[in-house]
This record gives structure tokens, sequence and C-alpha cells, in this order.
């Protein structure tokens, strides 16, 4: 799609607002999921998830937990008690910036 | 559609191939290539074309790379060296900073000590570097002869050369230089090696954690 630029620099607050909705997912359950919710609009490809994963990992905002399933073992993420208290941050800060460009694109119209 | 024992042992195997031997990293790309191929087949793809599908996409991340924060000397797949450097990064800065900051208040000022306090000091310092070489030999015995790879054992490997920051001031004796005051030099070594040292210990933590997680097969 055009505009998975524009969906880029959301994809750690779109990660952790999915993680906040759904207690724990592994990586290919947040693609498919992230695809089903946006009606295929945007897909996230592994090139892009797991860097951002690991940042959230590395940065103490998601915790993993690993399960075995069938013949092989999963890796879930889980949302840190930091994770949660950052997600309420960045969603608040996405909702800004969406009623800010509202106001850009179309002055006319506002979200409110 | 399953994969079957057979098929997922193929996918592995092409893992290991490109390196890809990590534990953090491998469990979750061999989950995720396993459930892109078990779609593909789901859509009347046979397991060979599938898996050729799968591997064109995954290939990149399996390249060869190293990176400015580990040195030239040390390359791995890319998908492995992204994620070390995401997690040391903010590390090395302060290794930088240790190294670094010593040496720059020292040459900057002098603290002049009488000769027992110089000596007693001297001690302290040689002490203090004594029991974090200690510990980086403990450190690199340990995650060497863990069978396991995590990618802090990645970043552990980058930074054992460290310890030669911690021999140098032991081999020739002390951080006094020959007026009897602090040397900038050895002391930057001793700050920098200590930091190191601790650098290690949060990452060998980690590595143990991997392995512990890991262990449920």
């Amino acid at each position: 799609m055009g505009n998975q630029k524009l969906f880029k620099g959301s994809l750690q607050t779109i990660i952790l607002q999915l993680l906040a909705s759904n207690e724990k997912m592994y990586g290919y359950e947040i693609t498919q999921k992230v695809k089903e919710l946006t009606k295929g609009e945007l897909n996230i490809t592994e090139g892009a998830l797991y860097p951002a994963l690991h940042k959230l990992e590395a940065d103490g905002l998601l915790d993993v937990e690993v399960a075995n399933v069938g013949n092989r073992l999963r890796k879930y993420y889980k949302l840190t008690e930091n994770g949660s208290k950052e997600t309420a941050n960045k969603v608040s800060e996405m909702q800004e910036f969406l009623r800010t460009m509202q106001q850009l694109v179309n002055p006319k119209f506002s979200l409110e | 559609m399953e994969l079957t024992k057979e098929q997922i042992e193929i996918v592995e195997s092409y893992l290991q191939n490109r390196k890809v031997e990590y534990l953090d990293l491998k469990v979750e790309i061999l989950d995720h290539m396993i459930l892109d191929i078990e779609q593909l087949m789901s859509k009347n793809h046979s397991f060979e074309n599938a898996l050729k599908m799968t591997t064109i996409k995954w290939e990149r991340h399996f390249t060869q790379r190293s990176s400015f924060y580990f040195g030239m000397l040390y390359s791995e797949s890319k998908i492995v060296v992204d994620k070390a450097v995401k997690e040391f990064r903010s590390y090395y800065f302060l290794y930088l900073a240790a190294y670094l900051l010593p040496m720059f208040f020292l040459k900057n000022s002098s603290i002049p000590f009488q000769e027992q306090e110089a000596n007693l000091i001297n001690n302290l310092l040689l002490s203090v570097t004594f029991l974090a070489l200690i510990y980086m030999i403990y450190i690199i015995i340990k995650t060497q002869l863990s069978k396991q790879k995590s990618t802090y054992r990645f970043i552990l490997k980058t930074q054992y050369i460290a310890v030669v920051f911690l021999i140098i001031p032991l081999l020739l004796g002390g951080f006094l230089d020959h007026k009897g005051q602090l040397s900038s030099i050895f002391m930057s070594f001793m700050s920098g090696g200590v930091m190191v040292t601790y650098i290690c210990h949060h990452f060998y933590k980690k590595h143990q954690a991997v392995v512990g997680k890991y262990k449920i097969s």
C-alpha cells in the first residue's frame, strides 16, 4: 500500500495498543491481527515488526514468555508495568497528533 | 495445514545454515517461518514451493554484517546485530564516559597526596581492579562453557577484550605516576575496565535469563 510510510512511525504505538487489548501475542499473530483490523490496508513485514519488538523489549516496555505449542516453542510478548503506562502516553500522543493533522488537512471537519 | 516433524527439521536446518543459532531469535523466526509456510500451503502451494517463497522473503535478514558498536571483527546475521545494537547502544556511551571522564578530570586538575595516602589509594584501586578481573574471567569461562547461544552472549563475546584494561595496571603495579600522583591513563583504564565488568555482569544475567526461559522444551 502507498501509505505504509505513514504507518511506519506509529508501529510501536500499534504494537503496544494491541498488546494492551490482547494480554500476550506472538510475532506472526501481531501481523495477522493488524492485517485483519485494517482490512488488509496495513501489512507489517517481519523486517519492520521484529526490530520494533526488540526495541520495545530493550526499553523494558515488553516482557517475553515462552510456551510449548505442539511440536515447537513459541515466543509471546506482553506488556510490562512500564509498558502499560507508556501505552497510555503513546495512544494519547497519537490521538493528539491525529486531531492536529485533521485540523491541517480538513479544517472544517473536527474529530471532536 | 500443519507441517510435519520432518518439514520443520528442514526449516530448522535452513536457519542453522544461515547461522541463526541464537535462542531468543531462532525460536520466533522459526515459528514465524513455519506459520508463513503453512499459510502458503493452505493456498495449495507445495511444501517445497512455500519454503522457497518464505526463504526468499527472509534471506535479507540473514546477511552477515558488523557494527561500529562492536567492531569490525565481530560479524553476525543482520537481525542478530540489529537486536544486539538496540540492547547495547546506551551501555556503549556509559563505557565511553567511564573511560574518558577520569582522563579529562585528572589531566585538568591535580590532587596532591601524601605518600601514605597515595599508597593506600593505590592498594584500594588495585584490589578493586583485581576483583573485577577475577569476575570478568569467571563470566568468560561460564559463557564459553554454556552450550546455548543468545544475543546477549554475542554482546559479551565482543567485550572480553576489555580485560586488557584491568590487566595493564595490575601488571605495572599500580595507578601512581613517577611523581606519586594518580595517573590519568591508568585511572581511565581502571574506570573503563570496571564499567565493562558491570556491563558484562548485566548481559551475563540476561543471557542466563534467556537460557532459563527456553529450557521448557
